[in-house]
C-alpha cells in the first residue's frame, strides 16, 4: 500500500514538470506585458523598459524558465509582478475558500444525486424515475454561471436569510467552534453564504451522480448474486441498501473524484458572480493581468490538488471493495 | 444516514436564522467594484487600491467635493516668484498611527522614494520635474523645480504621504499605517477589508467605530447586496438601467456629479483613411451621442465635445460640436473621394460593455453608409499591447479618468511626444501651445486661453472623437448621512471620518 | 431503426436538435425581425407574447431578443460541430495509434493527455484564447483541445480490446498493412461509443462557448451568441431579466437535446444497458 503511494507520487513528477512547462509556454507566448498592464496607460516606455530589466522580463525564455524552476524547486513560487506578494500566500490564502465551496457543494451533490439515483434504480419506470431523469438532464445542461444569477434575483432576493454574496467565516472553524464550544451560529453563518454558490455548482454534479447511481445500480441489481439474495428471502431495503450499493458505488466514487478537481478550478465564472474570495478567480484574474507567477504557481497547485484527489479516490476504492488490489 | 441530517441542517438553517443582523450602527460597510491591489500609495495606479489608501493615508493637498485643492496634511503652500521652488507648510501635531509625529522628513522620504529609479514606482513621470526636496524645519517642506511646471500641486494631490519610519517596512503594502481617519485591522484580500476608528485623527474622532471594505466584481451583485441591506454605501459601477428606480426608492439616496473622464474613440492619424481628417471627422458625425447617452448609459454623464472635462474653468464651451448626422459624413467622405464600400476599418475595445455597446452602434451607423467596421473585443492586457507598442489598428475605444487639469488631459494624449498619442498625431501648433501652457500660472487668463485654443485644434483636426463626459453615482442608504459623492473616485472616502449611521 | 425509435430519449433528442439544426439553417426565414437592426429608442422593451411586435422583448439596444436567439442558435451548432470535430478527428486518430501500436508511442500520447486532463477544463480553455486572441475560431479550437482526451482514452480502451479479437489476427495473418487494418478494420467497429461520446461533447462545447462568451473571450460583434447575449443583458437583470432569461434557457434547452441523444445512443449501442 505504503509502496503504491509512494510510486504514484513519484509518477507525479514528470506530470507536473510537463505542466509547468507548457503552462509557460502559453503565458509567454501570449500577446500582451504584466509590466505594462502594471503601469497602466499612463506609462513612458522608459518606465516600461525600467521595470521589465527590474522583473528579469528581457532575459531569454529558457533561462526565465530555469530561473522560476530553481526557485519552485526550494518552495518558493515567487512573487506576483501586480500584488507584490508571495504566491505562496496569495494561493493558500484562498484555498480554504476553494475547497469549502468544492466539499459543500459535492456534499450537497452526493446528498442528493445518490438517494434520488438509488430511488430511481429501485422504481424504475415509476414517476420518480422519470423525474428525477428529468432533473438530472436539466442540471447538467444548465451552466452554472447562468444558474447563479437565476438564483440571485429568483431566490436570494427572495428568501431573507439567503446573502448576495460574498464568504463569513470558514464551515471548517466553524465545525470545530460547534464540537469544541457547542455553538452553532459560526458554522450557520459560514454555511449561509455557501449556499447558493454551492448550489449552482452542485447541480450540474448532482446531475452526473444521480444518473451514474441509477445505472450502476440498475447493473449490480441485475447481477445474480443479488438475485440469490433476495431469493434466499432477504428483506428487500437490505439488500439494496447492504449488497448491492456497496458495489454501485465504486464508479460513482471514480466521478465524484474527478469532478471535484474540476471544481477547484471550474467554479471561475460562479465565484465572480457571487464574490467567492476563491483560487479560480485569482487564477483567471492573473491571465487577464498576464501576471505569470500567480499563473504558473496557481495551476501547479490545482494540478497537484488534482492529483492527490485521484490518488485518495484510488485508495478508498479499496476501502469499499476489498478485492481490488495495488499493483 | 446522510440525507437525514442534512434535511436536519436545513431545518435548523431555515429556523435559526429567522432574524439576521445585518451590519449594525457600529459598522460602516462600503462596496467596491474591485479588490485593492495594494495599499502603497507609490505602487498603485487603480481606482480601487485609491479608494482604500485614502481613508488610510493623506496626501499634502487634497480635492473637495466641488474640486478645489484645499489643506490636508499641509496647512498652507506658495509657489516662488520665479515658480522654481513650491513650499508647503505642514499640519503641526498629526500623529501616525503608531503614535510617531509626522514630519517634513516623511514628506522628503515619499517624494525621493518615488523619484528613486531603482525602486518600482509607476508614477514617477507625474513628479519627474522636481529636482530636490529640502526639509527646512521639520514642518516647512520645500520642492525645487527643474523647471517650471504650474500643475505640479494637482500631481502631488494624488501621492498620500508614507512614514518615513515604517515605509521601507517589507509588508509595508499589505499593513501600512497612515495619519488618516481609519487604521487597517485586517485584509483578506477578495472578500473583506477591516478598518478602525483613529481616535486621535486630527480631523475629529470619526462617527462610526468600525469600516469594512467589500469587493464585489459583478455590478448586478453588489446593486442586490446593496438592496438587501448588506452593504450601506458605494460609489461607481451603478448599473445605468436601475437608476430610475432607485432613485423613486425612498430606503435609497442617489447622488449624482459630474465626473473627471470621459471615453472616447482613437484614431490612428497615420494610416489608411484615416490619415485624412475629413474621414475622421465623418467617423465622428456618426456618433450617435445623444442616443448613447441616454439609452446606453442611462443619462448617466453627458455628451463628449472636447477633452477637457466641463467642469474645469479652461472647458472650451465654444469648439465645433459634431451632432449625430449621417448626411454630412457621407458627403464628407465624398468630398475625401471615397463611395460607399471604399472604406474598410478595424475597430477594437476590451470587454468593458458599455465601450462594446458603443462599438456595437457604431459599427451598425457606419454600415447604413456603406463603411465596414470589423470590431474586435480584445482581453485588457492584449488590447492595452496592441495599441501601446503597435499601430495595428484602426480605431480604438479608451476613456480617460481622472483628468483634472487640462495639461493632464491633453499633453500626453496630443503632444507629437506624448506618452499616450497612441494614434500617432501630430500638430506644431499644438504642441507649441501644451509645452507653454505648463509654465503659465494655471489661475491666469493667459493659461485659460492657450488651453482653450488647443482643445479648438483637438476638436477640429479629430485625433479623438469623444464619446461623452463620464459621471460619477453613489448610492446609500437613507440612514447615511453626511456624505457626498466625490467627482474622482479615488477620493469618495476621504471624509469617511464624518459619515453618520443613523440606525 | 426500430430501436431508436422505441428510445424515447433518442427520439427526444433528436426532435430537439432537429429544431436547433432547422433552427440554423432557415434562421433569416424564421426570425421576425432583423436581429441586427437596432434602435436605441426602442430598448429594454419587456416581452410583449405572441401578438405583440416583440415577441420576447428587446434587448440593451433595441434589438429583437427571440430573433437574436433565432440566430444565435447558428454559433451554438457551429462550435459544437466544429469543435466536436476537431477533437473527433485528432481524438480517435491519436487513440487508435495508441492503443494499436502500444508501447512507448501509447505512453507518450496517454501521458500528454494526462496533461491536458490535469487542468480544470474551463481554466485551461480561458487560458489558450487569452494567449490567442478571443474569437470564435480559437474558441472552438481551445473546446476542441480541452474535449480530446476523453476521446482519445475511449477510442483506445475499444481498440485495445479489439485488438485481441480473431478477425484482427486473421488480417494479420493476410498480410494487410497496419493502417488498413487499423482504419478499415478495428475503427469500424467501435463507431458506437465514440459517437455516444461525440454527441454528449456537443453538449459540453455549447456550454463552455456561452462561458468564454460570457467572458468576453468567444464570438465577436457583430456575431450573435447566446453566451454574449447573456453577458451584455446581465447588468439589467432586475429590470430587464428577460435579456438574461431566454439565451440561458436556449442554451439549456440545446444542451438538454446533445444529452436526450446522446443518452439515446448509449442506451441503443450497449445492449447490456437497454432500457435502462
Amino acid at each position: 500500500m505504503i509502496r503504491y503511494i509512494v510510486r504514484r507520487l513519484v509518477q507525479m513528477i514528470p506530470l507536473l514538470l510537463g505542466i509547468s512547462i507548457l503552462v509557460f509556454l502559453l503565458v509567454h507566448l501570449s500577446p500582451g506585458d504584466p509590466v505594462r498592464m502594471l503601469l497602466g496607460e499612463e506609462a513612458t516606455e522608459e518606465d516600461v523598459e525600467r521595470l521589465n530589466a527590474i522583473y528579469g522580463f528581457d532575459l531569454p525564455l529558457h533561462i526565465q524558465y530555469f530561473r522560476w524552476l530553481s526557485n519552485a524547486l526550494r518552495g518558493n513560487l515567487g512573487v506576483s509582478i501586480r500584488q507584490g506578494i508571495s504566491v505562496t500566500t496569495l494561493l493558500s490564502e484562498r484555498l480554504g475558500a476553494t475547497l469549502e465551496l468544492a466539499v459543500v457543494s459535492v456534499l450537497i451533490a452526493v446528498a442528493l444525486g445518490i438517494p434520488l439515483g438509488i430511488i430511481a434504480a429501485v422504481r424504475r419506470g415509476s414517476l420518480v424515475d422519470y423525474f428525477s431523469m428529468i432533473l438530472a438532464l436539466v442540471g447538467v445542461s444548465t451552466p452554472g454561471f447562468w444558474l447563479g444569477l437565476m438564483l440571485l434575483t429568483h431566490v436570494a432576493l427572495k428568501v431573507d436569510f439567503l446573502p448576495m454574496f460574498g464568504r463569513d467565516g470558514s464551515i471548517f472553524g466553524g465545525l470545530w467552534i460547534l464540537i469544541t464550544q457547542l455553538r452553532v451560529d459560526v458554522l450557520l453563518e459560514g454555511l449561509r453564504h455557501v449556499l447558493l454558490p454551492a448550489v449552482s455548482i452542485g447541480t450540474g454534479m448532482m446531475a452526473i451522480i444521480t444518473r451514474l447511481t441509477r445505472s450502476s445500480m440498475l447493473e449490480v441489481l441485475g447481477k445474480d448474486y443479488i438475485r440469490t439474495a433476495k431469493a434466499k428471502g432477504l428483506n428487500n431495503q437490505v439488500v439494496v441498501l447492504k449488497h448491492a450499493l456497496r458495489n454501485a458505488l465504486l464508479p460513482v466514487i471514480t466521478i465524484i473524484g474527478i469532478q471535484f478537481g474540476a471544481m477547484l478550478g471550474g467554479a471561475v465564472v460562479t465565484e465572480t458572480v457571487f464574490a467567492w474570495p476563491g483560487v479560480g478567480r485569482l487564477i483567471v484574474n492573473a491571465i487577464r493581468q498576464r501576471d505569470f507567477p500567480i499563473i504558473q504557481g496557481g495551476v501547479l497547485m490545482m494540478a497537484v490538488v488534482f492529483a492527490l484527489v485521484n490518488l485518495a479516490v484510488d485508495i478508498s476504492y479499496a476501502l469499499v471493495n476489498p478485492r481490488i488490489r495495488y499493483d | 444516514m446522510r440525507i437525514r441530517l442534512f434535511l436536519v441542517a436545513l431545518l435548523v438553517m431555515v429556523v435559526g436564522l429567522g432574524g439576521i443582523a445585518y451590519a449594525n450602527s457600529d459598522t460602516l460597510v462600503i462596496g467596491s467594484g474591485a479588490e485593492a491591489v495594494g495599499l502603497d500609495p507609490r505602487l498603485e495606479t487603480d481606482v480601487p487600491s485609491f479608494e482604500r489608501i485614502n481613508v488610510i493615508m493623506e496626501p499634502l493637498v487634497k480635492f473637495d467635493v466641488e474640486m478645489n485643492l484645499v489643506p490636508a496634511l499641509a496647512t498652507d503652500w506658495e509657489f516662488s516668484d520665479d515658480a522654481l521652488t513650491l513650499t508647503f507648510y505642514l499640519r503641526e501635531g498629526v500623529k501616525w498611527h503608531d503614535g510617531k509625529p509626522f514630519t517634513a522628513e516623511d514628506v522628503k522620504y515619499t517624494f525621493e522614494w518615488v523619484l528613486d529609479p531603482n525602486n518600482a514606482a509607476p508614477n514617477r513621470g507625474l513628479y519627474a520635474d522636481i529636482d530636490r526636496i529640502e526639509v527646512v524645519n521639520d514642518h516647512v517642506v520645500s520642492f525645487h523645480l527643474g523647471k517650471p511646471y504650474s500643475f505640479l500641486l494637482n500631481n502631488i494631490a494624488r501621492m498620500p504621504i508614507t512614514p518615513a519610519h515604517d515605509g521601507d517596512r517589507e509588508d509595508f503594502r499589505q499593513a501600512p499605517i497612515g495619519t488618516g481617519p481609519y487604521k487597517l485591522v485586517q485584509w483578506t484580500r477578495d472578500d473583506r477589508m477591516v478598518l478602525v476608528a483613529n481616535e486621535e485623527y486630527w480631523g475629529g474622532k470619526p462617527n462610526i467605530p468600525n469600516l469594512v471594505f467589500r469587493a464585489i466584481p459583478e455590478n448586478a451583485t453588489r446593486l442586490l447586496a446593496f438592496e438587501a441591506g448588506e452593504i450601506d454605501i458605494y460609489q461607481g459601477g451603478v448599473v445605468p438601467q436601475e437608476l430610475p428606480r432607485l432613485e423613486a426608492d425612498p430606503r435609497f439616496v442617489v447622488q449624482r456629479v459630474p465626473g473627471t473622464g470621459y471615453n472616447y474613440l482613437g484614431f490612428n492619424t497615420q494610416v489608411g483613411a484615416l490619415s485624412d481628417v475629413r474621414v475622421r471627422q465623418a467617423i465622428n458625425y456618426l456618433i450617435n451621442r445623444e442616443g448613447i447617452v441616454t439609452r446606453v448609459l442611462n443619462n448617466i454623464g453627458t455628451p463628449g465635445v472636447g477633452p477637457v472635462p466641463e467642469t474645469l474653468p479652461w472647458f472650451n464651451p465654444d469648439v465645433q460640436r459634431y451632432e449625430y448626422n449621417p448626411e454630412k459624413a457621407k458627403e464628407l467622405l465624398r468630398e475625401a473621394g471615397y463611395g460607399p464600400g471604399d472604406i474598410s476599418l478595424r475597430l477594437f475595445t476590451n470587454e468593458n460593455p458599455d465601450r462594446v455597446r458603443i462599438a456595437e452602434i457604431l459599427q451598425f451607423e457606419a454600415q447604413q453608409i456603406g463603411v465596414k467596421i470589423e470590431v474586435f473585443v480584445e482581453e485588457w492586457g492584449a488590447y492595452l499591447s496592441r495599441i501601446q507598442e503597435t499601430d495595428d489598428f484602426d480605431i480604438f475605444i479608451l476613456g480617460w479618468s481622472g483628468q483634472l487639469d487640462p495639461d493632464r488631459a491633453m499633453i500626453r494624449q496630443f503632444h507629437t511626444d506624448g506618452a499616450n498619442n497612441y494614434g500617432k498625431y501630430s500638430n506644431e501648433r499644438l504642441d507649441y501651445l501644451l509645452e507653454y501652457g505648463r509654465t503659465v500660472p494655471p489661475d491666469s487668463q493667459e493659461s485659460i486661453e492657450i488651453y482653450r485654443e488647443a482643445q479648438e485644434i483637438v476638436v477640429r483636426e479629430v485625433p479623438y472623437g469623444f464619446i461623452n463626459y463620464s459621471e460619477e453615482v453613489g448610492l446609500h442608504h437613507n440612514y447615511i448621512k453626511n456624505w457626498r459623492v466625490h467627482p474622482y473616485g479615488a477620493g469618495a472616502w476621504q471624509d469617511v471620518h464624518l459619515i453618520v449611521k443613523e440606525r | 431503426m426500430k430501436q431508436f425509435l422505441r428510445n424515447k430519449s433518442a427520439v427526444t433528442g433528436s426532435i430537439i436538435v432537429g429544431i436547433l439544426i432547422i433552427t440554423a439553417i432557415f434562421a433569416d426565414a424564421i426570425a421576425p425581425k432583423d436581429p441586427y437592426q437596432m434602435d436605441i429608442w426602442e430598448s429594454f422593451r419587456p416581452p410583449e407574447g405572441l401578438r405583440g411586435e416583440y415577441i420576447l422583448g428587446t434587448d440593451d439596444m433595441g434589438r429583437d431578443v427571440l430573433s437574436r436567439i433565432i440566430v444565435g442558435s447558428r454559433i451554438s451548432l457551429l462550435v459544437a460541430i466544429v469543435a466536436t470535430g476537431v477533437s473527433l478527428v485528432f481524438g480517435v486518430t491519436l487513440g487508435a495509434i495508441a492503443g494499436y501500436v502500444g508501447g512507448i508511442t501509447d505512453a507518450i500520447i496517454m501521458r500528454i493527455m494526462d496533461l491536458i486532463l490535469a487542468f480544470p477544463s474551463i481554466l485551461l480553455a480561458i487560458a489558450i484564447v487569452a494567449s490567442l486572441g478571443p474569437g470564435v475560431v480559437n474558441a472552438m479550437l481551445a473546446i476542441a483541445i480541452v474535449r480530446i482526451p476523453a476521446m482519445v482514452r475511449v477510442t483506445r480502451s475499444m481498440v485495445l480490446s479489439l485488438r485481441e479479437e480473431d478477425f484482427v489476427a486473421a488480417a494479420q495473418a493476410l498480410g494487410l498493412s497496419h493502417a488498413r487494418i487499423l482504419f478499415r478494420h478495428i475503427l469500424v467497429n467501435c463507431y458506437a461509443p465514440i459517437l455516444v461520446v461525440a454527441t454528449l461533447n456537443m453538449g459540453t462545447a455549447i456550454t463552455v462557448e456561452a462561458t468564454l462568451s460570457f467572458l468576453g473571450l468567444g464570438a465577436q460583434p457583430p456575431i450573435i451568441s447566446w453566451g454574449r447575449m447573456l453577458a451584455l443583458g446581465r447588468e439589467a437583470i432586475r429590470t430587464a431579466p428577460h435579456i438574461t432569461l431566454f439565451p440561458g434557457l436556449a442554451i439549456v434547452f440545446t444542451t438538454l437535446g446533445f444529452n436526450l441523444l446522446g443518452d439515446g445512443l448509449r442506451d441503443i449501442s450497449d445492449p447490456q444497458l437497454r432500457g435502462r
